[in-house]
Formats: structure tokens, sequence, C-alpha cells
């Protein structure tokens, strides 16, 4: 958490500095291989400066980025420093960028060789090309796996000239080819294509998918021309839609005519002729066309279309009608209701309604005393809104006779007026309403919370009619208030049982809730639970479970000995809902205690719903589970403790679930919580904890548990396989003789400065996390000129990172002192590297021998020893490299660049960061320097051998 | 990556593995509902039966009669669990099934790069549709099926529900009181909205895509060119489709994309902005690949009247209210700031009633209560977060011309052409 908010505020200014002194000298390999190292950015500020990285590469840079992805492998890296780049070239103020992209991108194209690459750098030139993208893809035109995404590129682009070239393909083109130019035509709307798509139709009638390319893209265009070879399309198909659209791209181009005359007859002409019932679909859409195409006419038009008899297409009409209905145009509608249907009526009156009509209010109330009680129901929320003081009335009076269907109705449409006005109208028509009424009624007092009515409402839960039962029941939790509980505890006196009682203690409940101190809730139902007869004090435990505080849950277990079983049953159950989980301890108490096996089973079933509620710490929830694990009998009850055990993140919870992972019956409850278990607390770890994760990911099967084993392996190729106990570094008994001092052993950093932000400590381990930021390297505090430098290395993938030597704090270590390399030189990223970079090279300077890494994730030992120009590099017991750096320089370095650190005589000793993630261990030093103190100088060299 | 990012994601996912097998399963509230006599029966034809199109026969009031899937596995799970199968039609091709007479309503249950041009060719062919969410891949899609719905006067409902019912989330509570309590003012304005861990929400994170995809062969029971219909060409890789399928922006958006329209919507509803989208977008996340989706940690939206919602990926954002005003606060589990709130909110009018029986809707051709529109305008705030991830920038928006402002690369990915023979 702090760590996050930590790197949100270095986000700015984000570890430039450490990084980009070292990279000008470089060669494009290393910097190509630095900046893949550092995707994907994790934030949008090294998103910008990865981008700024390869804009720095200049074209041909990019070029030979981009031909990496001929070396096949992995190429996530690649894809995102290149995809990153497009994206960030495409904005605003970056034209240089962005032409940059797309020539570096389109020199590219033809050197790379699979389509799937090629591909992938079509699909960047969409997002950066404008017309200079243009002679890169033209080529690509005629060749069938590529022209898809290369015409999508051209039609985004959009350009005349883009569209052009596709214009011009098109003429010579066939198959899959052809199909991609006409369809990116018609998806730009290219108007001069439009002839030559006619032509391309009229000469291939039996080309179906071509016929419905071409179709589309006439459509999207709307050239006038293409109406008779349209319109003939769609009336083949019956003016239906059909597979090949030529129906749906006629209604198109006729939305692309103009306004006008000819427009209207058309559409006018064809309103009239689809009268079957499978074209109702068109004849709708022409409707909507005429209403757009013909302003004037469209209210007289929708107008006739109410007199329809589908209603599909008269509410069409009203949905057209809507934008264009006004308080000074809705007398015309108003007028045409004598001659409407019913059902039509009120759908008229509710799209008046909708826009705000007032005088729609009088055929609307009208309506609501409409012989039919489905056209009343429907017009009654418009008939509140527009007028609620006459319709409040009436719907009061329907109410003696409504259904519940229109009982129902008037509910909904009371409780959209004003509060007040419709308790009113509710609470005056309760005495004459119908039954269905009395319990829309009930259930408006509810809703409004009126408890001035419980008096009226509360004998009604004894009413013989079940539905005014269950009406009181719903409503009287909502309307009771805290005064109200002496004539509210007697509910609970009662022979209620099952969801009649749990509906009563619902009520007390909430009427207790009423009192603001939860002390004071919990002494007032004590009152009434001692004073209660012990048959019905069963009644209260539910009530105080949820009121929950501790002096109820003490006066239940107090008396728990004495209930009867019956009774105890009911205090179980009780406790398991209990509020927050704060019962937990006491189930388990009474688990303890001799009870039968049903008591038994109701107590470990209660005390696993109480486990996650809780707040007992997880440390005791885990002893209290492994001793109830043998008491439950029953597979549902262990599933349900090891389920609990999985939101309990410690290694005793873990080693404990997994001994039932051979479980057949419980196996699938062991694996879930052994991976919860796992995956909450990454401070798990070890090659026991990884064992278990693999046998837990065979158990378990099922559509979404590949996402689950999919976070499981994520997180497992994460944690180290070692055990986690660390303890700080000792030399060994020889190296201390030898006179070696620990530079680092696991604890602290006393012996560096530099960049600590970077460099951080983690389980005994010099972690390296270049996003953290933070500035430069990481340097001894001392400086050596002569010594062995002995430490241990986990590289990650692709890992760079170097040991500088006799380096000075500031400058480039590799050329102001020396660098030794550290490297995954495996990885694919690397490919193009010089020998002199290697793991192990001085870097530029002298070639250290390949292959004798550990695997990545392994610790390494290396061993750097430097006496005078003497330089030896032994990597995992192998001298890599061994030689004379004047000798190795004398005829210039390998790298053809100045080094003038070779000639210094002493410097810091320092790692020197390049993007990557990885660590280091055991580090200690034998300084051989020349000392002033010839004591010093004399004890050392006697132990020099 | 840094290691807190994935801690946080690590305990996500222990909060959602005891729901994972719930979340494919029908919820509860769409069985046995809206009983309708035999010779009244509304019909569906299901395209793409994997296990969500499945789900799909149960959704009450209707009989299933055609189904539709391009691979002959997920066809035949089908029919088992249509009793047999006896009387029901089977295609591969989804135009087939939306041309037949007998289909009143086509439920649209695949991938979501198709939902745009099934819908679109469903509305035109005179069926009403049942999508599932996300409602389009693009915003572009999305305005086609909007156009071709109304054009067509077709009813449209979007597969999330909680705006009109069930429990949301962590509030405890349906939608409706949280609607009431925005409308009656007692919290101000503007308000910011939080989806997070510690407001109930769960962003998903496992459902995020392999950037270095092994490639495998095609089962044989699989039209694997079919599957892709209009997305781009890509080597088939099992893990780009059935059920893993959210992890590739090809397809969808991760938990984003495929929960984001459950979450959001509601938002939408309560703060009234049903034809309005944020004119802002920002992000804080990790760089996305190019065809993987990744995680995120903020996402952030703001519209013109200084309302917000913000996305909470990394569960950063502790303590946090669910709906947060000048005047007042509400947290998790509809507790709120503002003392006895459910009686205070009794005193005010119902919010405007909505036709939440899609039966109704369909027999009455009543718009539905979550339809094209109102869902556009939801999988808009998807879509133009998906956008701004995967550009990794800021961005403004248009709500009226639904176009990024000064942002060419941005509107490149509004409505890229389909591939080969597909348009919409």
């Amino acid at each position: 958490m702090k760590k996050i908010i930590l790197s949100f505020i270095l986000a700015g200014a984000l570890f430039a500095p450490a990084i980009a002194q070292t990279d000008q000298q470089r060669t494009t390999p290393t910097r190509i291989a630095d900046l893949l190292a550092k995707t994907p950015a994790d934030d949008s500020a090294q998103l910008i400066y990865n981008a700024k990285e390869v804009a720095a590469l200049g074209t041909d840079g990019l070029v030979e980025m981009v031909k990496q992805l001929n070396q096949g492998g992995d190429k996530s890296r690649l894809h995102y420093a290149i995809s990153g780049f497009s994206f960030y070239a495409t904005q605003e103020g970056r034209e240089e960028w962005r032409s940059m992209a797309t020539t570096g991108y389109g020199k590219s194209l033809s050197q790379l060789t699979d389509p799937v690459d090629q591909q992938f750098i079509i699909t960047q030139l969409e997002m950066v090309g404008k017309n200079d993208a243009i002679p890169y893809l033209q080529g690509l035109l005629r060749n069938d796996r590529l022209v898809d995404a290369v015409s999508r590129s051209l039609a985004i682009i959009g350009s005349p000239e883009a569209l052009q070239t596709i214009h011009s393909a098109m003429g010579a083109a066939a198959g899959a080819s052809r199909l991609a130019h006409v369809k990116a035509l018609g998806y730009a709307a290219y108007q001069p294509a439009a002839p030559a798509i006619r032509q391309l139709l009229s000469s291939n009638p039996t080309d179906s998918v071509l016929q419905k390319a071409g179709y589309y893209a006439l459509a999207a265009i709307g050239d006038p021309a293409s109406e008779s070879l349209l319109a003939a399309a769609a009336r083949k198909e019956g003016f239906r839609f059909t597979n090949n659209g030529a129906t749906a791209a006629y209604l198109q181009w006729l939305g692309k005519q103009p306004e006008g005359n000819t427009t209207t007859k058309k559409l006018s002409g064809l309103l009239v002729s689809l009268q079957q019932p499978e074209q109702l679909a068109t004849r709708i859409a022409v409707l909507e066309l005429l209403t757009k195409k013909y302003p004037a006419g469209a209210q007289q038009v929708l107008l006739n279309a109410l007199k329809d008899k589908n209603i599909a297409y008269r509410q069409a009409a009203l949905r057209f009608a809507k934008p264009g209905i006004t308080a000074a145009n809705s007398s015309a509608w108003l007028k045409s209701f004598p001659s409407l249907a019913p059902a039509a009526k009120a759908e008229l009156v509710n799209a008046l309604a909708d826009k705000g009509i007032a005088s729609a209010a009088s055929p609307a109330l009208q309506l609501l005393q409409s012989k039919d009680a489905a056209i009343r129901s429907s017009v009654m929320n418009a008939a509140v809104k527009l007028a609620p003081n006459k319709a409040l009335p009436v719907l009061g009076k329907l109410l003696q006779t409504a259904d519940a269907t229109e009982a129902n109705a008037i509910r909904n449409a009371l409780l959209l007026a004003d509060g007040k006005a419709a308790v009113e109208t509710a609470t005056s028509a309760m005495a004459t309403a119908s039954p269905a009424g009395k319990a829309a009624i009930i259930s408006i007092l509810g809703e409004r919370a009126v408890s001035a009515q419980v008096p009226t409402v509360l004998p009604l839960l004894n009413n013989e009619s079940a539905e005014l039962k269950e009406a009181a029941a719903t409503a009287l939790p909502k309307m009771v208030v805290e005064d109200q509980l002496p004539q509210l505890f007697p509910l609970l006196a009662a022979k209620a049982t099952g969801n009649e009682l749990a509906r009563r203690q619902d009520i007390v409940t909430s009427a207790l809730k009423g009192i603001a101190d939860p002390n004071q809730q919990a002494s007032q139902l004590l009152a009434a639970y001692r004073s209660a007869g012990a048959e019905q004090q069963s009644n209260y435990y539910r009530v105080m479970a949820a009121i929950g505080t501790p002096s109820l849950l003490e006066e239940l277990s107090g008396g728990f000995d004495k209930a009867s079983p019956t009774a105890q049953q009911a205090m179980i159950q009780a406790m398991a809902n209990w509020k927050e989980g704060a019962a937990l301890e006491t189930l388990f108490n009474l688990s303890k205690k001799e009870l039968s096996p049903a008591l038994m089973n109701a107590v470990i079933g209660s005390f696993t719903r109480q486990l996650s509620n809780s707040k007992v710490a997880d440390e005791s929830k885990y002893s209290m589970i492994r001793e109830l694990m043998p008491k439950a009998t029953s597979v549902p009850m262990q599933a349900g403790l090891l389920r609990a055990l999985g939101n309990i993140p410690t290694y005793p919870s873990l080693y404990y679930t997994a001994e039932f992972l051979d479980n057949a019956s419980l196996k699938n409850a062991a694996a879930s919580s052994v991976m919860n278990i796992a995956l909450a607390n990454n401070q798990l770890k070890g090659e026991r904890v990884h064992a278990l994760l693999e046998k837990s990911m065979g158990t378990i099967s099922g559509d979404e548990s590949e996402y689950l084993k999919a976070a499981v392996r994520k997180h497992m190729a994460t944690l180290p396989k070692e055990d986690d106990i660390v303890k700080p570094f000792v030399l060994p008994e020889t190296e201390k003789q030898e006179g070696f001092k620990v530079l680092f052993d696991g604890s602290n950093l006393d012996e560096w400065i530099g960049n600590k932000t970077a460099y951080v400590v983690e389980d005994g381990k010099l972690a390296v996390y270049p996003k953290k930021g933070g500035d430069g390297n990481l340097f001894t505090k001392d400086q050596y000129s002569d010594f062995i430098y002995r430490f241990e290395f986990r590289l990650t993938p692709g890992a760079n990172n170097g040991v500088g030597i006799r380096a000075p704090l500031e400058g480039d270590a590799a050329y102001e002192g020396m660098e030794v390399q550290i490297l995954d030189n495996d990885a694919e990223i690397y490919r193009n590297l010089q020998p002199y970079q290697y793991h192990g090279s001085v870097y530029g300077v002298m070639t250290a021998k390949k292959g004798h890494l550990k695997p990545i994730g392994e610790w390494n030992e290396e061993e750097i020893s430097l006496i005078g120009n003497k330089i030896k590099v032994t990597l995992n017991g192998t001298v890599i490299l061994e030689g004379d750096l004047e000798e190795a320089s004398a005829s210039g370095t390998l790298d053809h660049r100045d080094h003038p650190g070779l000639k210094r005589k002493a410097g810091h000793i320092g790692f020197l960061g390049h993007g990557d993630i990885l660590y280091f261990r055991n580090i200690r030093i034998k300084d051989l320097s020349v000392k002033e103190d010839p004591s010093s100088k004399k004890k050392k060299k006697k132990k020099k051998k | 990556m840094s290691s807190q990012l994935t801690n946080s994601r690590r305990r996500f996912l222990r909060n959602t593995v005891g729901t994972i097998a719930a979340f494919t399963i029908v919820p509860r509230h769409v069985l046995g509902r809206g009983f309708l006599a035999p010779s009244d029966t509304l019909t569906k034809g299901v395209i793409g039966v994997g296990s969500m199109g499945r789900g799909h026969f149960e959704y009450a009031g209707t009989r299933t009669v055609a189904v539709c899937d391009v691979d002959t596995r997920h066809i035949k799970l089908a029919l088992d669990a249509l009793g047999g199968g006896k009387g029901i039609k089977t295609f591969r091709d989804y135009r087939e099934l939306i041309n037949l007479p007998e289909v009143d309503i086509v439920h649209i249950a695949t991938p979501p790069h198709w939902h745009g041009i099934m819908a679109a060719d469903a509305a035109r062919a005179g069926k009403d549709i049942w999508c599932e969410k996300p409602m389009t891949r693009t915003i572009g899609e999305g305005k086609r099926v909007v156009e071709a719905v109304k054009q067509h006067g077709r009813i449209f409902r979007l597969n999330t529900w909680f705006r009109f019912e069930d429990n949301f989330y962590g509030m405890n509570t349906t939608v409706k009181p949280i609607k009431k309590l925005v409308d009656s003012g007692l919290l101000g304005w503007p308000l910011k909205v939080t989806v997070s861990k510690h407001t109930g929400f769960d962003w998903k994170f496992y459902w995020v895509g392999k950037t270095d995809l092994p490639l495998d062969p095609v089962p044989q029971e699989l039209d694997y060119e079919m599957w892709l219909g209009p997305a781009p060409f890509k080597p088939y890789s099992a893990h780009r489709t059935h059920t893993t399928f959210r992890g590739y922006w090809d397809y969808d958006g991760g938990g984003l994309g495929d929960m984001g329209q459950h979450y959001i919507d509601p938002i939408q509803y309560f703060l009234g902005k049903d034809d309005d989208s944020p004119i802002r977008v920002e992000v804080d996340a990790p760089q996305q690949h190019d065809d993987a989706v990744g995680t995120w940690r903020r996402i952030t939206y703001t519209y013109a009247d200084g309302c917000q919602i913000v996305l909470d990926g990394d569960g950063s954002l502790e303590g946090a209210a669910y709906v947060e005003g000048p005047k007042g606060k509400l947290y998790k589990g509809f507790n709120c700031t503002i003392p006895d709130i459910e009686r205070k909110l009794a005193a005010f009018p119902d919010p405007a009633p909505v036709t939440t029986n899609f039966v109704d809707a369909v027999k009455n051709r009543k718009k539905f209560a979550l339809n094209e529109e109102n869902g556009h305008r939801s999988c808009t705030i998807i879509n133009i977060g998906k956008v701004a991830l995967q550009l990794g920038r800021t961005l403004h928006f248009d709500p009226v011309q639904q176009e990024f402002i000064n942002d060419e690369g941005a509107n490149r990915l509004l409505n890229p052409p389909m591939r080969g023979a597909w348009s919409i």
C-alpha cells in the first residue's frame, strides 16, 4: 500500500537519469536490448520515456528493432516496444515521430518473413500512417493473406490518395483481394469507386460474397446512380432482410438520398406496397426514413400510422414521432383521438405524457374510465404525471374493484405521486378496497413508511387472507418506529413458526433499530425477553442476533445449559447470524460440551457461518477450526471448514488444508483453499508450497478454473523456490582467514552509497527494481584498486546489469571506469549482441566465454579478481575471462571507443543498473589495494597467494 | 509490475474464488417468472451456446426453438441441456437462425466481437433481441445497433439487470434506493462514484490475456474462421477462444470489458446520465499489450458537470465511499452518513417507471428498461476506457459526436473496419 503510493509519486521523475547517462555511447543493439528490457512500461511516465528511447534510435534503429521479429521466440517485448511507440506517436504534436514511425515500419515491412509479423506492422501503420504510408502498403494490395489488413489500414488512413490506391488496385484484383478492396472503399464511402463496383457486381452475378460486399459499399457511398441496381436486388429478396444484405443496403442507400419530392415519392410508394407480415421490419424502416426525408409531412404520416392494426408499427411510429412532439403541435395529435382504436389512444397518451404535454391530461383521465382494465392500467402513470389531483381520486375508487394486476398498477402509479397525496388516497380507500386493493394500499403505506397506520396494519398479520398477511408482513418492518415496541413485542408471543415467525422478528428488529443507542436496544429487548414465557423465549433469539450486543450473547449462552434441546437448537441457529461474527468463540466453547450429534452439527454449521465476519485473529480461527474438524461428521461440514481455511493465509493453515488433497470427497474444497491461501500471502514459498500448488491445480477443473490456474502459475513464477528463513550471510572460515570482508550480508546497505531507491534489501537479498526510480547506480562507499570481489547473483529473463570497477561516482562507469557485464545473454532480445557484450566481458574491451551461466532463476557465483592490469573473472567455478587490460587495449578497444577508465588506478565497485530486476547476495571483498598503512599492507600481502 | 500490485490482485482472487462456479450460472431471478400460457409463448433462438448461452435457455417466458454455434461440441451440449433437443433447429451460421420465421427473439451470447453485427442484422430481420453484455466491442458498432434497432422498430434488452432488479453487489439493496437517494439531492452535487473492492465490486483481473500465445491445432469441432468472423485474422491458439477470449482486445476487454457493464450501467442510470457520456477519461495502468488485455490500477471518468466514476483496480482506495457528494456519503451495504436515511427517502416519489418484464416489452412493444440506447451509453464508458488503456493516456471525449477530441490515434480505434465479408 505505502509502496504503491510511493511509485505514484515517483512516476513523474522516473529513473531517467539513471539510465540515460550510459546510453549515448552504446551500440544500437545494446540500446534496443536495454529498451526491450524496460517493457512493458509500468505506467504512462515510463511509456513516454520508452517511446523517447525508440525515437532516439532513429529510423534505421527502428527498422533494426522491428527486424528482430524475424528471430522468433517470445516477441512480447518487441510488441510492447513497437506498439507503445505507435500509440505515443499518434498523439497531437508528435508529427516528427509519427513520420519516423511510418518510414521505419514501412521500410521494415518488406524485410519481415512471417505474415503474422507483417500483419502486426501493417496494424501499426494503421495507427500512425498518413499518405506517407501508401508506398509501403500498396504493393501488398493483392497479397491474399495480408490484403485485409492492408486495405483496412488504407481505409482508416482514409485520404483521397489512400482510397484511390485501393480503387486502382481493384480493377485487376480477384478473390479475397478484390473483396477486401470493395469492403474498404465502402467503409470509407469513396464516391469515385461507385461505377467500378457496380461494374464488378454486374459482371460477377454468382459471387454472393462479393455481391453482399458490393451492396454494402454502394449503400454507404449513396451514389444516386446505384439506385436501380440496389432496388432490384432488394426487390428480388422481397424487401426482407436476407443473407446478401440487399434490402438493408437499399434502405441505407435511401437514407443517403436528399430530402425532396423524388425521395418522398419512392418512400411513400414503398410504404404502401410493403404489406406482407414478413416485410414489417422493412416497412417500419421506410416509415422512419419518410419522417426524416419529408419533415413537412411527417406528422401526418405518423398520425396515419397510429391507425395501423399492428402494434409494433404503431409504437415504432410513436417512437419516431416523439422527438418532434411539442406543446405547439400537440393539438393535431389530440384531434386524431376520435379516429383511433382504444389501444392506440392509450399508446398516444403515454407518448404525449412522456413529452410532458399537459393537454393530454384530459384524454388520459378519459381512458382511466375505460371499461377495459388493461387500457386503464396502461394510462395510470400518465394520468398521475399530468393531472395528479384528478387522477388520484379515480385511482382510489378503482381500488374498490381492482384485481391483483390492476391493483399493482395503481400502487405503482400512486407511488409516482407526491408522498402525502399518495398516502391520503391510499388510507382513505382502505375501508372500501377490494382484497387486492387492500394489499396494494398496505404496500404503499410500507413504501412511504407511514408509522401512524401501524395500528391499522398490525392486525392484518392474523388475517385469513394469505395475500393480506403477506402484504402486512412486508410493509410493517418499513413502517414501525421504536415508540411502538410495546405493541410489537407481543408479536413474538404468538405461536408463529418458520417464515411467518421470521417476518415478525424482522418487524421487532426494525423498531428496535430505531433506537439510536445499541445498549438501549439491547436493554429493551432483554427486558421483554426475560418477561416472556419460557416457551416464547426462543422466538427472541433471531432478534437478539440481529441486535447483537455482548450482553445479549451472554444472556443466551448463560441460559444454554438449562434450555430444552429444541431451544438449544434455536439458540445455535440464531448464533449463526450473530452480528459481526461476534458469536464465533461462544460457538466454539459450546462445541466442547457434551452435545447430541444433531446439536454438534448445528454448532459446527453456525461456527462456519460466523467465521467470515468474525474479527478474531487468523491464528485463533485456525486453531479453533483444527479442533473442530474431527468433530465434523459430514462432508459438507468438513468442506465448509476447509473453505474457511482458504481465508486464513498462513503456513499452518496451508499445510493442514493440504492434508485433505488426497481425500476424494474433500479434495476440491482443499485445492481451492490451498490456492487461495497461497495467492493471498506471497510470503508463503519454498519447494513444499510449489508442490502443493501443483497438486491443487491438478485437482480443479471447470470453465473458470483456467483463469485461476493461470493466476496460480503466474504467482508461482514470482516465488523463489528456496524456503523463506533467511539468515545473514557469514563469511566461511576459509575466507575469514584470507581476509575477506562482507559488503552485504542480506540485512543492510551500510557499506554502500548511491541509489538505494532502486536497490533494496529484500528477504536477505539485494534486489534491483529499476522501476522504483532513484538516481544512478549503487557503489561501495570505499574505493579499491586491487581486489578479489565475490558475489552471487540471480537473473530474471533478459536481465542486464554490470559490475563497475575502478569507477568514479559520476559519469558512465563503463567508460570512465570499467564494467564487467552481467547479462542473460541467452535471451532472445540479446541475439544481436557483440561478443564483448556477453556476460563477464569487460564491456567493449575484453570478451568472456559464453555458456557458463546457470539457468534463469538459479543463483550464480562469480569472482572478479583485479590486480594491477591483470583481470580474471570466474563464473560458477569456470574462468570465463582472463587477461591483461593494457595488452587487450594496446591496439584499440573492441568497440572502437575511447575508454579513459582503463587508466584509472582505483575507484568504487558498483552495480550498474540497466532497467531490469535481478538479485545479488553474499557480497564480499578481499582488498589488495596498496594502502598507506604499511602494517595492513604487509598483512594482506602475506595472505595473498 | 510492482509486487504490491500483484499482491493486491491476489487478494482480489481470494475474494472471488468461492464465487467462480456461481458466475456462469443463471441468476436465480430469471427462473420461474413471467409464466405464460403455452399458446402465448414467445420463441427464441440462441446464438452462441457455450456455458453463458446455455444459461439463456432458462430465461423465463420464452421457449427455445433454435440454437447456433461455430463449435459442434457446444451444439451437442446445448441439445443435451434442452432435453435431447427434439424439434430444436441447429445452425453454424447465425444468419440462418435470424431468418427463421418461427423465431421471435434472438439471444446473442457469443463473444463481444460478434454482438454488434448480429444485433444489427437481427433487427433488420425483424427480430427482437436479448444481447449479452458488453453490448458492443466498439462505439462505432454500438451506434449502428442503436440505429438498426430503432429504424426497424425492435425491442432490445441487454443482459445485465442491476439497474432494475436484484441486489446490487455489495450494496445489500437494489439500485432503486440509490437512485432515490441521488434524485433526492440529499447528497448534493456533483457526485463521485467509486467502483472498488472496498465498495463491493471485483474487477476479475484473472481475465487477462497471454502475450506469447502458443499456437495450437484448430479442433475439428470448431469453425475458427467463423469464430473470428469480423475480427482480424490471428493464428489459432486455444486461449483466444472459449472461456478465455475475454483477455484479448480483438474480442473483449478483460474484466473491464466483461464485468464493466454490470457495474457501470446502474451508475449511469442513477446519475441520470442515460443520454450522456463522460468528457474525460484518465488511466493509471501498466502498458497494455497490443493483443492481450492486462491489468490496470485506476480509471477515472469525469462528466461535464463534474460528476466522476472512479474504477479502483488495485484496491488502493481503502475506505472510499460508493457515492460521495458534498453533503453526504453512501458506503457499501447502503450505509449512509445521513442519519435515518431509509425513512427520509420514503417521503420521496419513486423514480420514473420502466418496463422490466421482457415478455411484456415484446408483446406490448414497450421499450425495455435497459435497451439499445442507454445500453450503448453505458457500454461507451467501457469502450472509451478500453481505448484510453490501450493508448496509455488521458482522452477527451465529445458525448454528442461520440468521438475523441483532438486525438486521431484514439479515433482510429473507435470504429475499425471488419474483416473479410463482414460489415455492420
